[in-house]
């Protein structure tokens, strides 16, 4: 090597250097992104943990603030309660649409489904409120007239939500289908499986850490979302009775937030206590992401893409003693089975009794296996491993026949408990425990008649009704939209779109609204474009497994799983409080900007990744330093991707309610505000106004809930196009 | 070559969005800079001041910026300079007192509505209270139809609330808002919760009672005392529930602040509250 080459090398080295600490700079903001906002919260939240205590606020019984008490648990139950619910609507359902979609239905239908399905996901949180609030919430009025006074409820909540999480599950666990291996297929149906064994039997068994995941990640969803959940679920603080009402009303976290945060003073106990109800909802989608990132590890495991997926529970398991992790397995074991025949008792005793049962059953269990492992020892019939020291391995020594009994057993008891507690709702205890039995009864035969049905005509049977739960999904999805349309279409004149709102919102036009959210969104791309996209460059092209880098990642995952309305109080104690900004447009598109920020950095990264690795080898073969590479081959490559990705991106953000309404939005403007200081008109609070506060004619909500919608579905169907044309153009 | 026309293409559109997004968040449009005041709080007085808004703007060249929140976050942004005018549909606390003037611009009365189909016209305070605590549960129970009553309440803070928890605890000492009973963030949605039912029972601002659709829901008489702005006036037995509409200002209102509060309370701001179904302080057009 020459003198000038090596010194071009070694220039050719700092420059990519310089570059690579240049992009992690960018890329560490989300770091400090994520730092803040639970900086502020918990800096908020101080004052209720100081004057309350950490043990009243999770034992008082009632959230009532205005008698100065502020216990967290109604809250907190009501947020599990709607979750729980939003699930068993959505999993059955949304697994049921992706096997459809990955398993039955033919090649070209894959990717229209899978674009509806997307659809769904881009509806914004306030119009399925909007949806909720004018057509649902009746509907079950008069479906339960004596069960609800009002409509809105737990229920309705539930149903909403679920809707909601539906497009999360679809496509998590259609991917997680997809990737199970071709030969694991190929292998079932060679030996004379059908197409429906192999699917129940083989892909579906293969894919459940996959599908857990999306069932988790569904749940964080539901657990952040703010505007349809406030709208419809009567905001009472209660915790419901018996603990599987459905027809009661409910307040999660998120309702609490959103709505009492317009009525307490800055700085009281009420105050600092709804930071501390965030910050419990932080805590719950930390939770979840680390539940969920197990997940993701585990499946990887399965598949052999990670020799040892170790999770920080393995980790910290690996440092303490044995006897300790036993120790704790046993004891959230028997802190389940307390818990569960607590609750299960508790319709029929008072807390004490219904706990000393719950310690009793514990106790018994624990005694009757303890027995059980002494008898085997002395009969000399244990296994290879000893002695088992935990209850998962006190469950593994049993015999293979013993296993499948007690599941069975397990099985049929669920049953009999998921029958008798709606029916319970409606008659008398006997009537709902028989007509658990019989339903448990009824399947122990359908089991039996099963086995002898013609396996071809099981899968016809079984693909019809997978196909019908997709139909189902559609026709939902069209309802929506269908209605919204049809309600409000002949309100958007002309007139509607560019005139200034008169008579106090309640006539005129929404021209400062439409204006307003436009500003809004160019604004908060001004801001989450150039970080995202150099983030997402940095994460995909120059990374390494670091901790910096995993933190990073880690830190994007809590960014994207952070509920709305947390970015809104955030962006609500930092600008318009701590700044003096006041509502201001530069506020509000700060707080969308960090709020889209992750979509626009995994975007990127999952774009940039998908290029093959050659392209970037020929380049750097040619002499080409990796800056140049990134820019003039691998970025242009996966361009299509990300600005599918942008697009979609500026519909969530056009869309969202919750980080603005308490940073940049007003209801009323007559002129179009010059300064960035300035507060705006926007679409979706307007939306929100108008179906909670203003007083308008119907005709005026569906109008700009149209008008929204059109903003949002027009997105969709830009990304998709330009996502058509280049995958024409771009084959490898 | 293909990659760099793409990359021509993206920087050509990244510059476009900028640009304009720049353009757009900086402000092309309108022009004219004058005084702005910006006001928020009560979702009571919000649609009031809403009206005022685009009369005043007319005729001055200052800027109305108008925000709900309620009369909460009213007060605190005005103490914390985030507000020029904090709305208020109660009185102030002692705490906010030593910061805040108050000016009262109208009176507003708060209504009890019943859905139509309950048969009820007439409840006494104590009734009322009665049925928020839950002790009455059954629109028979008061002379009405055989049938549960749903309950509608706002939420603690509200100005509203306020003003209809102090009316039934003078009434009925022990009266307590039970927690199973619904909350709605707003007036409309009390009233829309009403009258899309047929056993409901609510409380709004008399500003809002044009707005009810008389064949699914109407105003009671309190303690047989009809809602109107007459009867809240009465010296002798007056409508029990009403209260202050107050503008708070950080110390007494100066500059453009006053000359829009003066305005307020001018025949002509007066004439503008009173056709919203306010009750006027000071004499009107």
């Amino acid at each position: 090597m020459t003198e000038t080459e090596s010194i071009r090398m070694e220039g050719r080295f700092h420059t990519d250097t310089v570059t690579k600490y240049f992009l992690m700079g960018i890329a560490s903001i989300a770091i400090s992104i994520v730092f803040f906002i639970i900086l502020f919260i918990f800096a908020n939240s101080t004052d209720a943990i100081r004057d309350v205590g950490i043990v009243k606020l999770f034992t008082t019984p009632r959230w009532a603030p205005g008698e100065e008490l502020f216990g967290t648990v109604p809250i907190i139950s009501g947020t599990l309660a709607v979750t729980a619910g939003a699930m068993i609507i959505a999993v059955p359902i949304g697994v049921s649409a992706a096997i459809f979609i990955s398993e039955v239905a033919p090649g070209r239908f894959k990717t229209i489904l899978k674009s509806v399905s997307e659809v769904f996901a881009g509806i914004p949180s306030v119009v399925y409120g909007f949806f909720g609030l004018m057509y649902l919430v009746p509907v079950l009025r008069d479906l339960f007239p004596d069960k609800l006074l009002l409509g809105s409820s737990w229920l309705a909540g539930s149903i909403l939500l679920g809707i909601m999480a539906l497009p999360t599950i679809i496509s998590v666990s259609e991917d997680a289908l997809n990737a199970v291996p071709r030969s694991y297929r190929e292998a079932s149906l060679a030996m004379g499986a059908t197409k429906w064994e192999t699917t129940r039997k083989v892909v579906t068994p293969a894919a459940v850490s996959g599908i857990s995941t999306a069932i988790i990640l569904g749940m964080g969803r539901a657990i952040g979302e703010t505007m349809a959940v406030m709208m419809v679920c009567g905001n009472t603080p209660i915790v419901p009775d018996p603990f599987y009402n459905v027809f009661s009303g409910i307040r999660p976290i998120t309702a609490s937030l959103a709505f009492e945060m317009s009525y307490v003073v800055v700085g009281s106990t009420y105050y600092s206590a709804l930071f501390f109800l965030a910050l419990v909802l932080m805590g719950m989608v930390l939770l979840v992401s680390l539940v969920s990132k197990m997940m993701v590890s585990r499946t990887r495991k399965r598949f052999g893409e990670v020799k040892e997926g170790e999770t920080v529970l393995h980790k910290l398991a690996s440092k303490l003693p044995v006897s300790v992790v036993n120790g704790i397995k046993n004891g959230v074991w028997a802190l389940v089975l307390f818990t569960v025949v607590l609750i299960a008792s508790k319709p029929w005793l008072n807390v004490l009794g219904a706990a000393v049962l719950g310690a009793a059953v514990t106790a018994f269990s624990i005694s009757v296996a303890l027995l059980w492992i002494n008898k085997l020892e002395k009969e000399g019939r244990l296994g290879a491993d000893g002695r088992p020291l935990n209850a998962s391995e006190f469950f593994e020594m049993l015999s293979t026949k013993t296993k499948a009994r007690i599941r069975r057993a397990l099985g049929l008891l669920a049953i009999v408990v998921l029958i008798y507690m709606p029916v319970s709702l409606f008659y008398d205890d006997v009537t709902s425990v028989l007509s658990g039995i019989a339903v448990a009864a009824l399947f122990v035969v359908w089991k039996r008649l099963y086995r002898k049905v013609d396996s071809m005509r099981a899968q016809k049977v079984a693909h019809t009704g997978l196909m019908l739960v997709m139909a189902v999904t559609i026709g939902i999805l069209l309802v929506i939209i269908v209605r919204i349309f049809v309600e409000g279409l002949p309100t958007v004149t002309w007139e509607f779109l560019t005139g200034f709102p008169e008579d106090a919102g309640r006539a005129g036009g929404i021209y400062p609204a439409i204006v307003g959210t436009l500003k809004l969104v160019a604004g908060a791309m001004i801001i989450a474009l150039p970080l995202g996209i150099i983030s997402g460059i940095y994460l995909a092209e120059y990374s390494k497994d670091t901790p910096l880098t995993r933190t990073i990642r880690n830190c994007i995952d809590i960014l994207s799983g952070t509920p709305s309305i947390v970015f809104g109080l955030f962006g609500m104690t930092v600008f318009v409080i701590l700044f003096g900004w006041g509502y201001s447009l530069i506020g509000g598109c700060i707080t969308l900007g960090f709020m889209i920020l992750p979509v626009i950095i995994r975007t990127t990264e999952e774009a940039l990744k998908a290029v093959p690795q050659e392209l970037r080898e020929g380049s750097l073969a040619m002499g080409a330093t990796k800056w140049q590479t990134t820019v003039k081959v691998v970025l242009p490559a996966a361009f299509g991707s990300v600005i599918t990705g942008i697009i979609l991106a500026i519909g969530r953000a056009a869309g969202e309610t919750a980080p603005i309404m308490f940073t940049a939005v007003v209801a009323f403007q007559s002129k179009i505000p010059k300064s960035i200081f300035d507060p705006v008109m926007a679409l979706p609070y307007q939306l929100y106004y108008l179906s909670t506060e203003g007083i308008a004619p119907p005709g005026m909500r569906s109008g700009v809930a149209v008008v929204l919608l059109s903003l949002v579905l027009s997105m969709f169907v830009l990304a998709s196009i330009v996502r058509y044309h280049y995958n024409k153009k771009f084959k490898w | 070559m293909e990659n760099n026309t793409k990359m021509i293409l993206a920087v050509l559109v990244t510059a476009i969005v900028c640009v304009a997004g720049t353009y757009v968040a900086v402000g092309g449009g309108d022009d004219s800079d004058g005084v702005t005041i910006s006001i928020s709080g009560s979702t009571t007085v919000q649609p009031l001041m809403g009206i005022y808004k685009e009369n005043y703007e007319k005729y001055t060249g200052v800027t109305l910026e108008i925000a709900g929140g309620g009369s909460g976050v009213g007060a605190t942004n005005a103490i914390n300079g985030v507000s020029d005018i904090g709305m208020l549909s109660r009185d102030l606390k002692a705490t906010e007192a030593t910061e805040l003037k108050a000016t009262i611009i109208a009176v507003d009365g708060v209504a009890v509505i019943v859905s139509a189909g309950t048969g009820v016209t007439d409840l006494t305070s104590v009734q009322i209270a009665k049925i928020f605590s839950k002790e009455i549960t059954n629109w028979s129970e008061v002379g009405g139809a055989s049938k549960a009553i749903a309950p509608i309440s706002r939420q603690d803070g509200s100005g509203t609330r306020s003003c209809f928890d102090d009316a039934m605890k003078a009434a009925y000492p022990t009266y307590k808002v039970k927690d199973n009973v619904d909350i709605k963030p707003s007036t409309t949605e009390v009233i829309g919760a009403v009258e899309k039912s047929d056993k409901a029972i609510g409380y709004v601002s008399f500003g809002y009672l044009d707005n009810l659709d008389p064949t699914k829901s109407s105003a009671i008489k309190v303690d047989g005392i009809e809602a109107t702005v007459e009867n809240v006036l009465k010296d002798v037995d007056p409508y029990p529930l009403s209260r202050n509409l107050i503008l708070a200002t950080k110390g007494a209102p100066k500059g453009a602040a006053l000359v829009f509060i003066s305005w307020i309370l001018s025949p002509e701001g007066q004439k503008l509250a009173e056709d919203e179904g306010f009750i006027p302080v000071k004499p009107t057009a």
